[in-house]
């Protein structure tokens, strides 16, 4: 008897508490239309309410404003609240009568009808004025900072998805009979967030230390293996259709989406390992191809964006040994590149699409050149160096796990193969397990 | 100069989820309070930059900065539609 009254009162507490969930609210935002300014708008959630509702009666709405923060108070009537059955977004209208506000009032809506608790929700001025294509001033809060403005950091965790705009991975080697080996890897793009003439200026670096070190070694240090780092100026194109779509067609998914290109101008790549460096200019554009997704609501997604550039330059300084091998690069001079490629991603998110716990990540380039450049190779502990216009192809494929909690941190495992500029030194399917600390810059994906 | 379009909600919404990868996975019974960007194929960082991009194409002649469109996957339809309406100028 006792276990059953129990079932009845948690049964009784689910059902309030879903007629709780499934009740009309108000989010707590609410806008003017800035061509119409008798008209604000105000953000709900749940289910439409009905025309019994408060929340559809007008003298349930008052909506307070005044010039700044000593200003006098002046408030005004509601001529009609009114709901778009038509609409998807859970948006009501409230229409104001007699004097309207200017645009740079501070204002306020007060929710206040007779069966429950008033609600009280700041206003939202709008960032621009009443015609299109006229720029104006922020407007200012009390505190002098622009009303629309949010205090960001620089960078924020990297989520969903892929290539992350700076990263840092490092591994670690230690055993008897060696010193410890630590393998550092950086890449990344840090790009300004206005955009003269449509390219974001920034910075573009992307340097491998001590990534070809083998034990045993008497003394650890780092030796940059591969340092390419420059001016970048980074442009996105949208390249879907812009043509109007009409309610009643159904709308259609872009294939290729759009491209990003950077050109970084100029680039210098390096080898403190061997005295070599070259200077190129290196144009790029990646094709962002629609993703693939199994399902609307699945965490899981694929990416594959195929890759393009030109490298073109000069070489400033040849070795006179490589590895201890005499060699002879003369007709090392001009540098011109054609390099193609590809990035492919497959991951899984967390359910609040926020950060990523699982991702399979494959790079691939082949650089071609069309004047002789050196190549490295060592078999058997011995070292062949020529000099040829055969392509170069680089692999480099990455497991990455990142539990919730860590945010900016992945354990990755890591599988390269291939030749990286200036000398080409081959890198034989090498393995490497270690962490990388990762994020987005915050200024290029805005979370609301 | 094409036709000025009057900045509402809906108009905003309708920017908002034809900027979109796949905007045909949206339907009258869609949400726009639970629908994330995710859901309309805006994966990562990549095809986040590009929604941005064709918001901006969308909206003209109106006017906004590129970080002023929120557009990370996190992001939902209605948050979305809100940061064009708010930044728009």
């Amino acid at each position: 008897m006792r276990s059953s009254l129990g079932i009845l009162c948690v049964l009784a507490c689910c059902a309030a508490a879903w007629a709780d969930a499934a009740k009309t609210g108000l989010a707590g935002t609410a806008e003017r239309n800035r061509q119409d300014l008798s008209v604000v708008y105000v953000d709900y959630s749940g289910p439409a309410p009905d025309a019994a509702s408060p929340y559809l009666d007008r003298a349930s709405w008052q909506v307070y404003w005044s010039s700044g923060s000593d200003g006098p108070l002046h408030r005004i009537g509601i001529d009609g609240v009114t709901i778009d059955p038509h609409s998807q977004m859970p948006v009501l209208q409230l229409r104001l009568s007699g004097e309207t506000p200017p645009l740079d009032a501070k204002w306020t809506v007060l929710f206040a009808p007779a069966s429950a608790l008033p609600q009280v929700i700041q206003g939202t001025t709008p960032k621009g004025g009443a015609e299109p294509g006229q720029p104006l001033v922020p407007p200012q809060s009390a505190s002098g900072e622009s009303a629309t403005a949010t205090k960001a950091s620089f960078f924020k965790p990297s989520s969903n998805g892929g290539t992350p705009d700076v990263s840092l991975s490092a591994s670690f080697l230690a055993a008897g009979g060696t010193k410890p080996i630590y393998a550092l890897e950086v890449k990344g793009t840090v790009v300004a967030a206005k955009s003269p003439l449509g390219f974001h200026p920034g910075l573009s670096a992307d340097i491998a230390i001590n990534q070809n070190t083998t034990p045993p070694v008497n003394k650890t240090t780092f030796s940059p293996d591969s340092i390419t780092a420059g001016l970048a100026f980074k442009r996105v194109l949208y390249l879907g259709s812009l043509q109007e779509i009409p309610p009643s067609a159904p709308p259609r998914d872009c294939i290729v989406c759009g491209a990003i290109l950077q050109m970084n101008l100029p680039k210098g790549e390096f080898s403190a390992s061997d005295p070599s460096s070259n200077i190129v200019f290196n144009p790029t554009a990646t094709l962002v191809l629609n993703s693939w997704q199994p399902g609307r609501h699945t965490p899981y997604f694929g990416t594959f964006y195929p890759f393009f550039a030109l490298e073109a330059g000069n070489n400033l300084s040849k070795p006179s040994t490589v590895n201890k091998v005499a060699v002879h690069f003369s007709n090392y001079d001009a540098i011109v590149r054609g390099v193609l490629g590809a990035d492919a991603v497959f991951a899984k998110d967390t359910p609040d699409r926020t950060a990523q716990i699982f991702s399979i990540t494959g790079s691939y380039r082949v650089r071609l050149p069309a004047f002789d450049e050196p190549q490295v190779r060592t078999f058997h502990q011995k070292t062949a160096v020529t000099l040829g216009t055969n392509a170069r192809h680089w692999f480099e494929g990455n497991i990455n796990y990142s539990p919730w909690s860590f945010k900016y941190l992945a354990l990755t495992g890591k599988y390269q193969y291939g030749e990286l500029p200036p000398l080409f030194k081959q890198v034989d399917h090498k393995f490497t397990i270690g962490l990388t600390l990762q994020a987005n810059q915050t200024a290029q994906h805005k979370k609301p | 100069m094409p036709d000025k379009p009057v900045l509402t909600p809906d108009f905003c919404l309708h920017v908002v989820v034809n900027s979109t990868p796949k905007p045909s996975r949206w339907n009258a019974q869609s949400n726009a309070s639970t629908t994330t960007l995710f859901d309309l194929g805006v994966v990562d960082s990549s095809a986040s930059q590009v929604f941005a991009q064709a918001v901006k194409s969308r909206i003209f002649p109106w006017h906004i900065d590129d970080s002023d469109v929120a557009s990370s996957a996190s992001t939902t339809v209605q948050a979305a539609a809100n940061s064009v309406m708010n930044n728009a100028f």
